[in-house]
């Protein structure tokens, strides 16, 4: 797979990038037969109040491949209890209506979701507002508890993080 | 992540093994229950109460 076509673009009402990844994800509904605004409302109704805050240590984040916006996440850097450095948090990791509504191969959704989460680690190693030492990804039912459980757990045996942990509705990653 | 050379091997190393993770967690859940994920829009209104209140 060709990386150089991915871009970890931060929506911003300020810059039209938040006003083009909403069309794109409503042109991809409607060519679905799907009615965006119930689809995507009860997420998008929270994730729009956070891009209006354009904080530097949180922000919305879309992968975009080839020109097309194929997921979403929101991450934040806070101080956290009981944490010894600022903590990442990734929440509304999301795949495009494409993925949702079609039926692709199971490789197909691993690679994305892998793109986007590596993009993810990017910010934690490397970007300088939100590098961090620990990240946290929200957990928003028991599939997804299931799910990156069981993803935690293959992960844990590639020895690449100090620690691997499920807890609640969080998945726990401290880097090396 | 290090030097740029080290950084790519790094970051291939760690593509490969989050790929790798990804494909066998969806494998073990199976794809159906995957797809029931909150990953997917589809499956977010139930939820939209419970983001409300953790964020």
């Amino acid at each position: 797979m060709d990386y150089d076509n991915h871009n970890f673009i931060r929506l911003l009402e300020s810059d039209g990038t938040w006003d083009a990844f909403e069309t794109d994800w409503r042109s991809q509904c409607d060519s679905l037969g799907e009615e965006f605004d119930s689809y995507a409302e009860a997420t998008f109704a929270v994730v729009r109040d956070l891009i209006r805050e354009e904080n530097r240590t949180a922000g919305v984040f879309a992968l975009q491949i080839d020109g097309v916006f194929v997921a979403m996440c929101q991450v934040n850097k806070a101080g956290l209890p009981r944490y010894d450095s600022p903590v990442m948090r990734v929440r509304f990791i999301t795949l495009s209506p494409e993925y949702d509504l079609t039926d692709k191969q199971l490789g197909e959704y691993a690679e994305v979701l892998v793109s986007l989460l590596m993009q993810v680690l990017q910010l934690a190693y490397m970007d300088e507002e939100l590098q961090c030492m620990h990240l946290k990804f929200h957990l928003r039912s028991p599939a997804d508890i299931q799910f990156f459980a069981a993803f935690g757990a293959g992960l844990s045996e590639k020895n690449l993080f100090k620690s691997i942990k499920t807890a609640g509705a969080w998945l726990h990653i401290t880097r090396k | 992540m290090g030097s740029s050379k080290g950084m790519t091997t790094m970051n291939e190393t760690m593509r490969a093994a989050l790929l790798e993770a990804a494909v066998k967690a969806i494998n073990h859940v199976g794809l159906t229950d995957f797809k029931k994920t909150s990953l997917f829009l589809s499956n977010s209104r139930a939820a939209f109460s419970e983001e409300k209140a953790a964020a």
